[in-house]
């Protein structure tokens, strides 16, 4: 898993956004398009292209896309 | 565990829907482009919103009447009434006892509630079969449906959204030597009882008066306690790790493949997750009908309002095997997979 595919992904999720505007240090919930459909698609991002779940109070205690990136690697190790 | 109920038929299937529609573009939910990607999202354009004076027992009631009217059935033979339901008249008695006095049933009929929501139809066939297939009941009726729409104020910043329309419906089951098995399987798991609730009213938080009050929180945004909760994330992690399992074990334990089903009826949650769903287990499109886009999420009324807007023509002239799955409140999930012949499926009812 790569930062920047994951950025990509991120992007794509939540739509109308830049992938170059934004890094791991961005605060995605700060971010113009973030709402709870945002969330709903990035869960739903997670699930589809790295097969594992985040629950709505991980999601909580991420607050950059940094914190998103380590949250998935670390379920993604758990299940290999 | 998946279970085999013998000696019932589903004999007819009809729904009633307020009249009122509001086109969630029209909707006063936030911004136009919000509801464009609301619409986008969840695929709900239309949504069928009760009057205040319309309660959920009133369309039960009036798809009732207009089911036993094509049926010509007896009413003096009904033995069984379920209300399937989270929107009852009162917190006591249950609506289907109410009911059972209004659709002038007999007093032999059993008429009780089952209080649940987007699983109801499941659970509610499976409760009705088994009742009637192990031998005392004869003939039953089986309502289920919520207003889940009337009455809510829609706030983005609450995250309140135009998720949810009206509608109710009425299934008529009877005994039948010869009728093909009927499946199914149930499940809960309450540790998710927070993720779809109704906090206020009954015994553990009774009403306090200050909660029907509207207040501005630290945010600005404008807050009513006693409207329904939903934790959208938790319940999208709980679909899309449940319910394909539960497909694949009724499959399993009925020993048939997709290619055996005619139609999969899932309830009709939004369209992003029950797309999840459908492309996990490699389900072909036409095999999966939508209603969301006319309906919304009509809770425990979804399967069959699908099955009527879009396959009633089917079910009514030829036998078709239908796959049935409901999911949602506790949690609670379960699915039916049953071979229908014949249905009589009235025209919906508007009110």
């Amino acid at each position: 898993m790569h930062p920047d595919e994951f950025i990509r992904n991120f992007a794509d999720a939540v739509e109308d956004i830049e992938p170059g505007s934004l890094s791991l240090d961005t605060n995605f919930r700060e971010l113009e398009n973030w709402s709870s459909i945002a969330a709903l698609m990035t869960l739903a991002m997670i699930y589809s292209e790295y097969s594992v779940q985040i629950t709505g109070n991980e999601l909580e205690t991420c607050k950059t896309l940094g914190d998103l990136f380590t949250t998935i690697n670390s379920k993604v190790l758990e299940k290999a | 565990m998946p279970s085999t109920i013998q000696n019932v038929r589903i004999v007819g299937i009809a729904a009633s829907i307020p009249q009122n529609n509001e086109p969630v573009l029209e909707s006063n939910y936030g911004t136009l482009e919000e509801r464009k990607k609301f619409i986008k999202t969840t695929g709900i354009e239309n949504r069928r919103v009760s009057p205040t004076a319309i309660c959920t027992s009133d369309l039960a009631c009036a798809a009732a009447e207009k089911l036993l009217e094509e049926l010509q059935w007896d009413r003096n033979e009904i033995d069984l009434l379920i209300f399937v339901s989270q929107s009852p008249d009162y917190m006591v008695p249950a609506t289907a006892i109410v009911l059972q006095n209004r659709l002038k049933l007999p007093h032999s009929s059993a008429a009780f509630d089952v209080n649940l929501g987007c699983s109801g139809y499941t659970y509610g066939l499976s409760i009705m079969s088994s009742m009637i297939s192990a031998g005392k009941f004869r003939k039953g009726l089986l309502l289920v449906g919520d207003t889940s729409a009337r009455g809510v104020k829609l706030s983005i910043e609450e995250g309140v959204a135009p998720l949810f329309g009206d509608a109710a419906t009425a299934t008529a089951l009877e005994w039948c030597e010869d009728a093909p098995p009927i499946y199914s399987d149930l499940y809960s798991d309450g540790s998710g009882y927070e993720a779809i609730m109704h906090f206020y009213g009954a015994a553990r938080n009774p009403f306090p008066k200050e909660k029907f009050e509207y207040y501005v929180n630290n945010e600005g945004n404008v807050i009513i306690d006693t409207q329904f909760r939903l934790d959208g994330l938790e319940i999208f992690n709980f679909s899309i790790r449940e319910v394909p399992p539960a497909i694949k074990k009724i499959l399993a334990f009925t020993e048939k493949n997709i290619d055996d089903i005619d139609a999969f009826l899932f309830h009709q949650a939004n369209m992003l997750m029950n797309e999840i769903i459908r492309k996990n287990l490699k389900l072909p499109l036409e095999k999966v009908p939508y209603t969301l886009k006319e309906f919304g999420n009509t809770s425990s009324a979804t399967i069959p309002l699908t099955l009527l807007h879009k396959l009633s023509k089917e079910i009514q002239t030829k036998p078709m095997t239908l796959l049935m799955c409901g999911f949602g409140v506790g949690f609670s999930w379960g699915t039916v997979l049953c071979q229908t012949n014949g249905v009589v499926c009235p025209d919906i009812v508007e009110l």
